[in-house]
């Protein structure tokens, strides 16, 4: 585990960094854009939650794999707790988008939601957390939970390259860098890209706060757990 | 707050109430921000009729009413993250606490 | 060559298990009969397009995978026979056996439920030659990522949980098979160009490859006490 004192330092820099990431978002001026108008802001905040899904799924895997090899309590709690954050910004990304595109790309129809790729590779993966924590709960022996657990969640991650590079050429898109839409560098002005950077870092950061506390609280929990054990045997 | 002051502040909300259009009124002598005109029609910043001094929006309320009031949102979104800051240092220092309990036992 | 052999000899033990009663296959074939009938009655006097009657056919070869393949291991346990398959053969060639005897049945039964398909609603076949790698290419694919998937819910608590950890990764899989049975069924004139078909071959032939790959490497892990 980590230092406090190093922690707190992290802590508090991501702390900072996000406030100004998110007053720069507000208040850094943007090119005039057709549809999108003030919207376009969410880049910022919108887009950040994937790619910090994706970082929290890497981690989960990592640990996952790291158990299999080790068999060690710690990082099956950490691979749990990172994906259980994986689903709070892929949820938070899933939901921001249906509000963003309500009122841009459906804006006028009753239309909420459409098989995007990236749309369905996020409801895909949110499934397949879901799954993960559904698996983790049928098991009672904490060795045996580890175990099958994580070997679902490499072998569920290896099928994502289907969902990253299948997927797109089977559906029609509407974001930026699909087939016959603008690249994102394309579309996206140097000024923007200024914030839109700096915010995927910061919700990174804020993902590892989230996660280091949860994988805390959880080795708290595992060792009062054990002690009664102990008291009571 | 002295009585003379909890007075008038209660006359300023009594006010504030008589100002909204009631419900036996005629449809033609309802305030202008009736359905005709839809969401179109801007909000009244103050209550018609009220007897509150309106004035020309300065410092801070100013700042927050620019770029199609932009800066009220980022007000609201700042709000929010520093409330979620808090939460997540106090929890923070909840762990810290308990970590230290069970290193000793 | 020792591996191979105790493979083969898993796969002829369950082959033999399996044609002595054909309660597995029997009820899979029925399974997969009754829904194909009941989806084209529902809507038998409605026309649907291609792809609706493709993405049918394979939903209920689907669901049919779900119920038929969690009984893989399943079943081992229920028959305490499990510890004795640990003792007499290495994780990987139990692996591979029971893979072949997935596939096996698999395409046995997707082969019959397309026939039902294609008499059922009447269609020629364009490109029967491709339909049959479809299918077989299809089972091969379901089979590699369901066996691995059934070693994982043994002590999960049944085959309740196969179809929960199963169809959402199998989703890239479902739309290029539908789209590689759509097209294959197709009458040329209006044909798609040929090499979307390819694609979505090389799609279902990938992930059949990545997903008995990882397979492989993970059920050293799953299979063991």
């Amino acid at each position: 585990m980590i230092s406090t004192r190093r922690y707190r330092l992290i802590r508090n820099s991501v702390f900072v960094w996000m406030t100004v990431v998110i007053t720069a978002g507000f208040l850094m001026s943007i090119p005039k854009i057709d549809i999108l108008e003030h919207t376009a802001r969410n880049l910022y905040f919108h887009v950040p939650m994937w790619f910090t899904m994706m970082a929290a799924a890497i981690v989960s895997v990592f640990h996952s794999i790291r158990h299999l090899r080790k068999r060690d309590i710690e990082s099956d709690l950490r691979a749990a707790e990172a994906a259980r954050v994986a689903l709070l910004f892929g949820f938070m990304g899933i939901t921001t988008g249906v509000v963003w595109a309500k009122v841009t790309w459906y804006q006028g129809t009753s239309v909420w939601w459409n098989f995007d790729p990236r749309q369905t590779s996020v409801a895909i993966e949110l499934m397949v957390y879901s799954a993960y924590f559904v698996l983790r709960s049928s098991f009672e022996d904490s060795e045996l939970r580890g175990r099958i657990s994580a070997a679902y969640n490499v072998f569920a991650f290896t099928t994502m390259p289907f969902l990253l590079y299948v997927l797109p050429r089977q559906l029609d898109s509407l974001h930026p860098g699909a087939e016959g839409n603008p690249a994102f560098s394309e579309i996206t002005d140097p000024r923007m890209r200024l914030v839109f950077y700096p915010a995927i870092i910061g919700f990174m950061g804020l993902f590892w706060i989230l996660y280091t506390q949860r994988v805390r609280y959880r080795l708290l929990k595992n060792s009062v757990e054990n002690r009664y054990l102990n008291d009571n045997s | 707050m002295t009585t003379a002051e909890f007075a008038s502040a209660i006359t300023i909300v009594q006010d504030a109430q008589d100002a909204r259009p009631s419900q036996d009124a005629e449809p033609g002598q309802e305030a202008p921000s009736g359905n005709s005109d839809g969401i179109v029609t801007p909000y009244d910043s103050v209550w018609a009729n009220s007897n509150v001094p309106t004035q020309q929006p300065s410092g801070l309320e100013a700042a927050l009413l620019k770029e199609d009031k932009l800066y009220t949102v980022l007000a609201v979104v700042l709000i929010i993250w520093f409330g979620i800051l808090f939460f997540i240092a106090r929890t923070d220092r909840k762990l810290d606490a308990l970590e230290n309990q069970e290193r000793q036992a | 060559m020792r591996l191979l052999r105790s493979a083969f000899a898993v796969l002829q033990k369950d082959l033999r298990l399996e044609l002595r009663s054909r309660v597995g296959i029997n009820s899979l074939i029925l399974f997969v009969f009754t829904s194909l009938f009941i989806a084209f009655f529902g809507i038998s006097q409605q026309p649907v397009g291609p792809r609706v009657e493709a993405a049918l056919l394979w939903i209920v070869v689907l669901f049919a995978a779900a119920i038929g393949m969690g009984r893989t291991f399943v079943a081992e346990e229920e028959q305490q026979t499990s510890l004795l398959l640990k003792l007499n053969a290495s994780p990987l060639a139990i692996y591979l056996g029971k893979l072949t005897f997935n596939f096996i049945l698999l395409a046995v039964v997707n082969l019959l439920a397309t026939g039902v398909f294609i008499v059922l609603l009447n269609k020629t076949v364009a490109d029967p030659v491709t339909l049959l790698g479809v299918v077989l290419a299809g089972s091969l694919a379901l089979a590699g990522s369901t066996t691995l998937l059934s070693a994982l819910i043994v002590h999960a608590g049944g085959v309740g949980l196969l179809p929960v950890l199963m169809f959402p990764l199998l989703l890239p899989l479902m739309g290029a098979l539908v789209n590689a049975t759509r097209i294959s069924l197709s009458i040329p004139p209006m044909g798609v160009p040929t090499g979307v078909l390819g694609e979505n071959l090389t799609t279902i032939v990938a992930f059949a490859g990545v997903t008995i790959t990882a397979s492989v490497l993970l059920f050293d892990q799953v299979w063991q006490d």
